[in-house]
Parts: C-alpha cells; sequence; structure tokens
C-alpha cells in the first residue's frame, strides 16, 4: 500500500505543478457549464424535479460522459509512455514496487485528476437545488454511473499509454478503443437479432451508465463496470510483463 | 567449463545467453565480479555491454544460463532514468521510498548529495541542470539507497574532460564501501580504476580476469625500451646476435637514441640486454619494460576478431 501511495503522490505533483491538467479542467467545465446552461434555458419555466431530471441533469451527463470519452485518453497518455521515452519505467521495475502497484497508483492518480475535474460540476446540483429540485438519489447515481464509466475509460487509456513512448499515439490509440465501445451501442440497435444485441449492449459502457443516469444501479452494470477495470488492468500488466517475452 | 560459484563474487554469470529474432546479444556468456572490486565491462558498441547489465539488474530476462548476484544492485543505465520535471532533492526523495519498501532501510540523503557532488543544486530542477550534474544525479539515485553493488553503464559518455575526472573521482570515492561493475569507452579512465577487467565483442567473452593477468596474457613477447647515448650498425649486429628481435624501433632524440625492442617470446631479456648493451658500447641510461594498456589491449582484441 505504501508503495501505491509514493508513486500515486508522486504522479499527482506531476500533473498538479505543470499547466496541462488545468488546461484540461478549463476546457472541460467550459464546456459542460455552457451545455447546462443550455439546457436550463431550453427548460423553460417548468422547474418540477421530473422535468429537470429529464431536460437538464440526464442531458448534462450524457455529454459528460461522451466528453470524458475525448478527456481520459489526454489524462493518461503520459502515464506509461512518458516514462518510457524517459527511460524511467526501468527505474520503477527495479524498485520494490511490482507491476501491480505500478498500474493501480497510475490509476488512482488519473482518477484523482478526473475527480477534481468532475468536482468543477457541483455547481450544477447546487444550481438545481435553487430551482427546488429535490431527487438527489438521482443526482448520486449519475455521479456514480460517470465515476464508473471515467474508471473505465482511464483503464483503458492506461493500457494505450503501455503499449507506446508517443503520448499523442497513445491518446489516439485510447481514443479509438473507446470509440470502438461507443459504437457498439449503435451496433446493438442495428442487429437483427435478440441474443446479439443483448451481448453488444451489455460490452457497450455508455449502456450501463445510462442505467445509473435513470437512478438504476443493477447488480450486471457493476460486474461490467469491475470486470472491465479488471480486464484492462491485465492487460496493462501483460503489456508492462513484455519485456521478459 | 564448469560453473562459476557465488562465494566471494558480488555478481556470477554463467553461460548466460540472450537472443533476440534474429541476433544474438550475448553467447554464452560467463564470469564474476568479486566483491570490492571495480570491474571495467569493456567492449565496442553493440557488443553486448548493455544487455548484459540488464541482465544482471534483472530488467531482462536471459534466454538461457543463469545469474547470481549476492545482494541489491544499483543501476545508472545508458540513459540516466530521471524525472527532469522534479527537482534533485525530491527524485532522490522519491527514488529512496521505492528502493527501501521492503528493507525498511534508513536513508541518509544528505550524505548521497554531498558525495555526489551535488550540495548547492538540492532546489534545482533536473532538465534545468548540465550533462554532468545529471549524470551525477543518476549516480546518485544508484547509491541512494546504499546497495552494496553498483553498476554504471557508461557513466562519463558525452561528458567533457572535467566532468569525466569529476565522474572518476566520484567513483574512485565509492570504490571503499561498494563493488563495482563500469562499462566505458574512457579505456585510460578505466585502467586508472578498476582491479578486474571482461573484454566483450560480438556478445562474447574475449578475456576476463584481474587487469594484470589481462594484460600478461597479450604479452606474448616482451617489449624493451632502452635509452642508449650511442647507437651504431656495430651495436645493431651484437644485439640481434644476442636475441633475434622481431622489430625494432629507433628514434634519435637529441643527444640519446631511444629503442623499442619487440622480441620473439614472453621471457624476460632485460638484464642480458643491458649486458649486452653495456659491452658493446652503447652506454644505456634506461631500460625498462612496456606493458601494454588498456587501449593497446581492446585495440589488439576487437582487431584479432576482426581479422578471424
Amino acid at each position: 500500500m505504501r508503495g501505491i501511495l509514493v508513486l500515486w503522490s508522486k504522479e499527482l505533483k506531476d500533473a498538479f505543478y505543470g499547466p496541462f491538467v488545468y488546461i484540461l479542467t478549463a476546457l472541460f467545465s467550459a464546456t459542460i457549464g455552457w451545455l447546462f446552461f443550455n439546457y436550463i434555458l431550453a427548460s423553460g419555466n417548468q422547474s418540477t424535479t421530473i422535468s429537470l431530471t429529464n431536460k437538464v441533469l440526464a442531458p448534462t451527463f450524457g455529454n459528460m460522459n461522451f466528453i470524458f470519452i475525448f478527456l481520459a485518453p489526454l489524462i493518461t497518455m503520459r502515464l506509461f509512455s512518458e516514462e518510457k521515452k524517459q527511460s524511467t519505467l526501468d527505474l520503477l521495475f527495479q524498485s520494490d514496487l511490482n507491476n501491480f502497484q505500478i498500474i493501480v497508483a497510475k490509476f488512482l492518480s488519473s482518477l484523482t485528476i478526473s475527480l477534481f475535474m468532475l468536482s468543477m460540476t457541483i455547481i450544477f446540483p447546487i444550481i438545481l437545488a435553487l430551482s427546488g429540485y429535490a431527487d438527489w438519489g438521482i443526482v448520486a447515481t449519475s455521479y456514480a454511473g460517470i465515476i464508473f464509466s471515467l474508471m473505465c475509460y482511464l483503464s483503458v487509456g492506461l493500457f494505450a499509454s503501455s503499449l507506446t513512448e508517443n503520448q499523442i499515439v497513445a491518446a489516439v490509440l485510447g481514443f479509438c478503443f473507446l470509440l470502438g465501445l461507443m459504437l457498439l451501442v449503435i451496433t446493438a440497435q442495428a442487429v437483427d437479432n435478440a441474443i446479439l444485441t443483448d451481448i453488444f449492449q451489455y460490452m457497450s459502457t455508455p449502456f450501463h451508465f445510462e442505467n445509473f443516469i435513470r437512478g438504476s444501479v443493477r447488480s450486471f452494470s457493476l460486474v461490467y463496470f469491475v470486470s472491465f477495470i479488471g480486464f484492462f488492468f491485465y492487460l496493462t500488466h501483460l503489456s508492462l510483463d513484455s519485456r521478459n517475452w | 567449463m564448469s560453473d562459476i560459484p557465488l562465494n566471494t563474487n558480488a555478481i556470477v554469470l554463467n553461460h548466460v545467453s540472450k537472443h533476440y529474432p534474429g541476433v544474438t546479444a550475448l553467447d554464452d556468456v560467463s564470469f564474476s565480479v568479486t566483491k570490492g572490486s571495480v570491474h571495467a565491462f569493456l567492449g565496442p558498441n553493440g557488443a553486448g555491454k548493455s544487455t548484459a547489465m540488464k541482465i544482471i539488474t534483472g530488467l531482462i530476462p536471459a534466454s538461457a544460463g543463469s545469474v547470481e548476484v549476492s545482494s541489491k544492485i544499483g543501476f545508472l543505465p545508458e540513459n540516466p532514468p530521471l524525472y527532469t520535471n522534479m527537482t534533485v532533492i525530491d527524485y532522490l526523495s522519491f527514488v529512496a521510498k521505492i528502493q527501501t519498501l521492503d528493507s525498511h532501510k534508513k536513508v541518509d540523503l544528505k550524505e548521497v548529495i554531498q558525495k555526489c557532488g551535488l550540495k548547492g543544486m538540492e532546489k534545482r530542477m533536473i532538465g534545468n541542470l548540465s550533462k554532468g550534474y545529471k549524470q551525477k544525479v543518476g549516480i546518485a539515485q544508484a547509491l541512494v539507497f546504499s546497495p552494496e553493488i553498483i553498476i554504471l553503464d557508461e557513466p562519463t559518455v558525452g561528458l567533457d574532460p572535467k566532468a569525466i575526472a569529476e565522474i572518476r573521482d566520484l567513483i574512485l570515492g565509492l570504490k571503499d564501501e561498494h563493488t563495482i561493475l563500469l562499462s566505458t569507452h574512457q579505456l585510460h579512465e578505466a585502467s586508472l580504476i578498476c582491479n578486474d577487467v571482461t573484454i566483450i565483442n560480438k556478445a562474447k567473452i574475449l578475456k576476463t580476469g584481474p587487469l594484470e593477468e589481462v594484460q600478461k596474457s597479450f604479452q606474448t613477447a616482451q617489449v624493451l625500451k632502452a635509452i642508449v647515448k650511442k647507437w651504431d650498425d656495430n651495436i645493431r649486429e651484437k644485439v640481434l646476435s644476442f636475441h633475434s628481435f622481431e622489430d625494432i624501433q629507433i628514434e634519435k632524440q637529441g643527444d640519446v637514441t631511444e629503442l623499442h625492442l619487440t622480441s620473439r617470446s614472453g621471457e624476460d631479456l632485460r638484464s642480458e640486454l643491458l649486458q649486452v648493451l653495456v659491452q658493446s658500447g652503447a652506454s644505456p641510461l634506461e631500460l625498462s619494460e612496456v606493458k601494454l594498456d588498456l587501449e593497446d589491449i581492446f585495440k589488439k582484441v576487437t582487431s584479432e576478431e576482426i581479422q578471424s
């Protein structure tokens, strides 16, 4: 645990001492804030809890999820590729840290950065509360859904970063993986076979996220998120271990 | 060849090979590094030095053979693993923490900074340091958790003569407390600080052992240097009738003549040659044996390989 904490805090210092996190956060806040403002305007004068959930909260979180598909690979792109480029990955391999600790520490640091970005949106529920919004359960599950989705995206980005020493390539690879996952929803709708539709839907992250936005936390969604993250951790481990092949 | 036991050795490689698709990086390599010694690992670029060092440190596995080390290793790779956006003190503190997670060893950062000549540089960003200082930070990270064994892969490459001398002094300062294996192209530097030497070329070990023994083994013929007051054909004939030297190089230096005589055998001819020079009236002023330095051995070994 101490090893994870040491690497996690070093990664966070690296990130927060540089301008990149703040630029991403500003970009994210501006985009999602602008969208939220427009959804509020579009909701008109009806300010019932149900209408605010459907017309403001759900589309805001839906867009947040979409934006993170672009941002997550940017957050994770340097995690391993930078280490490879600077030859510092060997320093970690030669230390008392094992692959699992390295992967978890880097994942947690990227998650912390993402949560910092996400914390900028806390103002949205507060604004909604001022309009008389009261369904805090939906807000909680929406945040839980976005955090679980984010964890999936970050685990994919982490894996992509372990494949190359070029940060841009890592970001593009991560984005391609995530776009593929998004497209599974469309494929699921297009396929004329109930079983295949179910399989594609289950494999697609947005499908599970949508359940959370509706306030329904399904156990199979939790199983999906945990196994998804575990699977990409394993792939990252294999990628790091490939030096021994 | 039988396996080398670890016993008094800090590092032992037994029949280590490393194959990449289409390339053999190491071919049945065996050598040992004695505890407390400074061992030079010499060879041209691409000979397999860095591969061997990475295998010893456990960064890459060997395709065959075994590696034994007596304790944890501090390693400075060819490209020092530096986080350029960190300050020297933060970096060393981070390395100390991740290297002592299991041992919980106490680390004295001040001592390492002092030892490596980094005093006054603690708060500087690594990316802003000169190459010489970056190299010192690289050595400091290898030392920071006080490992018994230190491996330095070309620690002086690309440095100016002043920085090379500083790194040499730094390594000399480490000599008493650590076992050091270092690869270098600075053969003169290596001969000044090393006790043992291993020469590798084209993935194979050509020679390994104490520096003097390696020097002797390449010294198949004795080379004598004599400075005489007088030198003419008559004296030359008398010298040649005593021993048919393979080569005699003559250089006139003012009033005296310097001779380089290469014998046809390894036997010591000094006292007899001195007598011959005295009796023939050459009036010798100086007579000494010329030993091959590391550079000569390196050139000899690599050129023999190319010829074969």
